[in-house]
Order: structure tokens, then C-alpha cells, then sequence
């Protein structure tokens, strides 16, 4: 079984994932440090809690893109690598 | 329908026989959850660059006020971002695709001269009709009557009694040969059924099929 190429996990568009994860990152921190830190015990604004929300929305999704994204590329990397070591006819040409 | 592209029998774990031989996987549960992750971004983009009017942010006079140019410039961050990936991923897909043979790889020079024809076809629709608006594909320009040389020669045998008309059974695609496109197969049917019923329709009338055979 032959390792799995970085190639074949990392596809182009998985790095668009990561910088709207990074994005989610940059409204959930990032805002406070241009924003300014709110008044310990004042209410929250509609703006910060949209920002907090919105923040996380990105992180999750973009977290679970990723994570998807990885484990069906190993999963199929693994598969390939299997199927020919195995020498089975007429392997999956869409893993060469 | 192109007869070139091998078709795919998928099972519901995306896996079946291609029908130039080997097994193909279509990965699209990778595809579909990246597709869906960066749809959620787009749609959570789109919503930063009108949360500001939407949840009415404090304006101060003059100018948008700091929050509103947090969101509105990250939402436009946003959106241009999940743009690019959904393209990136759509790339990705159809990449694979073309690798595993679902859909045929086109050269460059073959899409070209395909862009070439459709310009072609758009001109003779357009304005007078070009002289190579029947294409050897059988397709006619709109308003044209055109039969294909086969449907003629064969139009003015006769039946065999109890049997389907000569010309529609020369017409008919031979079982063994590849798969021909839609219209490759159903104008030269749909013109030699027509001469066909031409043929009747003159004999009926008293002339022969030497008339209906002119007179198309």
C-alpha cells in the first residue's frame, strides 16, 4: 500500500475552505482588536452578536469542509493504494 | 447525447461499471460536502454585507460607522472567497470526471471548432441560409425541406406484406453498430416515415412512386 500524495488530499479548492475558516476566525478575534474591546458588563450590540455568530457559522462549516474533505481524500487514496496492490483489473482510473 | 462518452451504471455507493470497462467511483460525497460548506459561506457572506442595514448598525453622520465597514468589507472577503472555491471545487469535479470517462476530454482545438460550428448555426438561423446548413449529421436549417440521401433511395421500395416499409426498416439503426446521437437517429426515421407517407399518398391518388420520388 503505497502512501497517500499530499496532492490527492489537498485539492485546490480546500484552501478556499481554509481561508473562510480563517475568516470566521479574523469576525469571532480579530474584530475585538480593531473594534475595540466592549465595557466589561455592557450589553452586547447587535453588531458584535452578529459578528460572534456569523464567526462561528464560518468556523464550523469551513472546520467540517476540511475535515470531510481529508478524511474522504485518505479514504480513497487508501482504497486506490489497495486496489493496486491487490493488482485488481481495470483499477479506478480516477485515482491515477 | 454524445456517442463518445461512455456511460456509467452508478450503484447508490456511487460505484459501477464504465462502458469502456473498468469500475469507476464517483467521489461525490467529497464534491457534494464541499459544495455545501462553501454554499453555507456564500450564503453567510452574503448575509455580512447586509447585516449592517438589516440589524440597523449605529450610522454615525456622514460615514459608515466601524462595525458596518467590519462586515460589509469581510462579507465582500467572503463572498468573493466561496466564489472562487465553488469554482475551484466545480473544477475539481469536472476534472475527475473527464479522468474517469463519465464525460469525454475535449481538446482545446475541438472546442474551439465546436464554438466555431455553434456560430455558425447561429448565423444561417439568423439571416439567409447558409449553404452548409444541412450538416452531414442530418441536421436541417429551420424551413428547409431536406431528406437525407439514404431516406431517398430507400423511400420508393415496397413493403414486404405484413412487414414494416422498406424505407423505415433502412432507416432503423443496426443494433450492433455504437450508439449515434438522438438526432442522428430520429431525422433519418422521421424523414423516411415521411416520404413513406408521401409515397402512399401519391399512389393512392393514381401516380406512381416515380412522382413521389420527384416530388419531395
Amino acid at each position: 500500500v503505497r502512501t497517500p500524495r499530499l496532492t490527492s488530499l489537498m485539492s485546490a479548492g480546500l484552501w478556499g475552505t481554509v481561508v473562510l475558516t480563517l475568516g470566521g476566525v479574523w469576525l469571532l478575534v480579530g474584530r475585538v482588536l480593531v473594534a475595540g474591546r466592549p465595557a466589561a458588563g455592557a450589553v452586547w450590540t447587535a453588531a458584535a452578536r452578529n459578528d460572534v455568530v456569523v464567526g462561528a457559522v464560518l468556523i464550523l462549516v469551513g472546520s467540517a469542509g476540511i475535515f470531510t474533505q481529508v478524511a474522504f481524500g485518505l479514504r480513497d487514496a487508501l482504497a486506490a493504494g489497495t486496489r493496486r496492490a491487490d493488482g485488481a483489473p481495470g483499477a479506478d482510473p480516477a485515482e491515477r | 447525447v454524445n456517442p463518445t462518452a461512455p456511460s456509467v451504471a452508478a450503484g447508490s455507493d456511487g460505484e459501477g461499471r464504465c462502458s469502456t470497462g473498468g469500475w469507476v467511483r464517483l467521489r461525490l460525497g467529497r464534491h457534494l460536502s464541499a459544495f455545501a460548506a462553501t454554499a453555507v459561506s456564500l450564503l453567510a457572506g452574503i448575509w455580512l454585507l447586509v447585516a449592517p442595514w438589516v440589524l440597523d448598525y449605529p450610522q454615525p453622520s456622514g460615514g459608515w460607522g466601524r462595525p458596518t465597514l467590519i462586515d460589509f468589507w469581510t462579507g465582500v472577503g467572503v463572498v468573493a472567497v466561496s466564489s472562487a472555491t465553488l469554482i475551484l471545487y466545480a473544477a475539481t469535479l469536472s476534472g475527475a470526471m473527464r479522468r474517469m470517462g463519465v464525460v469525454p476530454a475535449q481538446t482545446r482545438a475541438a472546442r474551439r471548432q465546436h464554438r466555431a460550428d455553434g456560430r455558425r448555426a447561429g448565423r444561417g438561423r439568423s439571416g439567409t441560409p447558409a449553404p452548409e446548413a444541412a450538416t452531414p449529421s442530418g441536421r436541417v436549417a429551420p424551413g428547409a425541406v431536406a431528406v437525407p440521401p439514404g431516406a431517398v433511395r430507400s423511400a420508393p421500395e415496397p413493403a414486404p406484406a405484413g412487414g414494416p416499409p422498406a424505407s423505415v426498416a433502412a432507416a432503423a439503426p443496426d443494433p450492433a453498430s455504437p450508439p449515434a446521437s438522438v438526432d442522428d437517429v430520429l431525422v433519418p426515421l422521421a424523414t423516411a416515415l415521411l416520404a413513406d407517407l408521401v409515397r402512399r399518398r401519391m399512389a393512392d391518388a393514381g401516380d406512381g412512386p416515380t412522382a413521389a420520388q420527384g416530388g419531395r
